[in-house]
């Protein structure tokens, strides 16, 4: 699953915009991944200026 | 039930927030949907600037600090501000060994400021926040906190979808930037040339940094491409690395100048690190006819890449007025706002929106791995005269262009081998372009 540090995170959206299956977005100025649409193809994780989102197994 | 308005604006930047502030003021039902929950609050690298005083996009900005007020002669409207500011004097570029580029007399600038600025860098938070006040005082319904999730026509009106709550108008104003949902969800991405994902890191500094107060640095350096300005607060700077390469780490690029260039680190010696900020821009051609079932898209989101907080005023302020007089013309269709989309066409896209800045506005190490940091310095002393001054960035690229064409002669002669090299990388262009577009990835 994709989950996004939020210590990292500043909250520019960049991610947002670029998921392909509109997976993520902004709850509460924060960042938020939705797991249930996610596909993990890592867009995101490689997108992110701050290196934020990451991939972690489950 | 979706609650009804005349209009629904989705996105309270610049261009969102005046479209909605003028529907407003012309006496219509408004809902303004944001998906920040601090809608000022700026969570994005910006360069902070406003260009006054010259023309860019055949429009004009004047700041009256009496007045507070940023003033449009060419549309004849204005626009509030009374935040802090400083004055900008125009654009400086430095090479790996320090050689400089100016644009503007520098000491002309220390002599008779403001009559010589071409800019002024402002707090967009206090300009978005004058906005917004404006706004609210004029009954517009303001939804922050809500994201975009569909988007449909029915029968005469959108219906819109955000995070499950429906708003109903019977247009939309779509001013949700650069990588638009509104224009992806419209299917309308799909018809865009697509040209590159452009990732830009921005540190804040604090400290003293020996760069003329008032300057817009461009640096390149051996290891990368990099921003340096310094904002409307005394003893502030951002420095931003920009790269169009996913794979390349914009914080190690920053590290490098700031702590390890042996030219320029010492400028950052003493300096604290106070902020990140940082973005990502999808960069595709601009949208020819920005309108599709009754949604009118406005500012970057139509655009090729980040206009300009002007040209995003200009567009709310056009766009609020094209949307009053369809409402007010009972035109519930694209005949209603023929307003805008004919000063759009003819002001925008016809003579701009076919620009092309070429790969070199991709940053990191794109030129460098041509020339050498010797080879940048000699190009950059060539230029020993100071070139106009200009914060419109098409009259950077044409100023630039035609004074390195003046000296291709001198190159050659001098310097054979340097001109061999401008000359791979130029019949590169397109090959470069299109690993550019093969790097990104797509929003359509």
């Amino acid at each position: 699953m994709v989950t996004i540090d939020t210590a990292k995170c500043t909250g520019c959206g960049g991610c947002i915009d670029l998921c392909p299956v509109i997976a993520i977005s902004m709850i509460s100025d924060v960042v938020i991944v939705d797991n249930k649409i996610c596909t993990e193809c890592g867009i995101c994780v490689k997108v992110c200026p701050v290196r934020a989102p990451q991939k972690t197994d489950t | 039930m979706p609650k009804r308005y005349d209009a629904v604006v989705i996105g309270a930047g610049p261009a969102g927030l005046m479209a909605a502030k003028t529907l407003a003021e012309n006496g219509f039902a408004v809902a303004l949907l944001e998906r920040k929950q601090s809608i000022a609050r700026i969570r994005r690298a910006d360069g902070g600037a406003i260009g006054i005083n010259e023309y860019l996009y055949d429009r004009l900005v004047l700041f009256n600090a009496h007045h507070k007020k940023f003033c449009f002669p060419v549309d004849g409207f204005s626009v509030p501000y009374d935040g802090p500011y400083a004055n900008i004097y125009g654009f400086q570029m430095y090479s790996p060994g320090k050689k400089r580029i100016l644009f503007g007399d520098w000491e002309e600038a220390k002599r008779r400021g403001d009559e010589v600025r071409v800019g002024i860098s402002i707090s967009k938070e206090a300009l978005l926040s004058g906005l917004l006040e404006d706004c609210r005082c004029g009954g517009v319904e303001v939804f922050p906190g809500i994201n975009l999730t569909d988007i449909r026509k029915i029968r005469d009106s959108v219906l819109v979808n955000g995070d499950g709550q429906l708003f109903e108008g019977s247009f939309v104003i779509a001013a949700d930037g650069v990588n638009s949902r509104t224009v992806r969800l419209l299917g309308l991405n799909t018809g865009r040339k697509f040209k590159g994902t452009y990732r830009y890191l921005t540190w804040m500094l604090k400290g003293a940094v020996p760069v003329d107060p008032g300057s817009f640095n461009f640096m390149v350096t051996e290891k990368g491409t990099y921003a340096l300005y310094d904002t409307y607060e005394q003893g502030v700077y951002h420095v931003s690395a920009f790269n169009s390469d996913p794979a390349a780490d914009l914080n190690e690029s920053l590290h490098d100048l700031v702590y390890k260039d042996k030219t320029y680190a010492p400028w950052f010696a003493g300096c604290a690190r106070t902020e990140i900020i940082n973005c990502v821009s999808n960069i595709l051609s601009p949208i020819e006819v920005p309108f599709k079932d009754n949604v009118l898209i406005i500012g970057d989101a139509a655009w090729i890449m980040e206009f300009s907080n002007m040209a995003a005023l200009c567009n709310g302020w056009k766009a609020g007025n094209a949307v009053t007089l369809a409402l007010m013309d009972r035109k519930y269709n694209k005949e209603g706002v023929k307003s805008y989309l004919e000063w759009w066409k003819n002001n925008f896209y016809s003579p701009y929106g076919r620009f092309e800045f070429g790969p070199m506005g991709g940053g990191g190490t794109i030129l460098q791995s041509y020339l050498s940091s010797e080879e940048l310095d000699y190009l950059a002393s060539l230029i020993d005269k100071p070139l106009p001054a200009t914060m419109n960035f098409f009259t950077l690229f044409n100023t630039l262009g035609s004074a390195y064409a003046e000296l291709f002669p001198r190159i050659y002669d001098e310097r054979p081998e340097v001109m061999d090299k401008l000359f791979a990388l130029r019949n590169r262009f397109d090959e470069i372009g299109e690993s550019i577009r093969r790097a990104g990835f797509p929003n359509l």
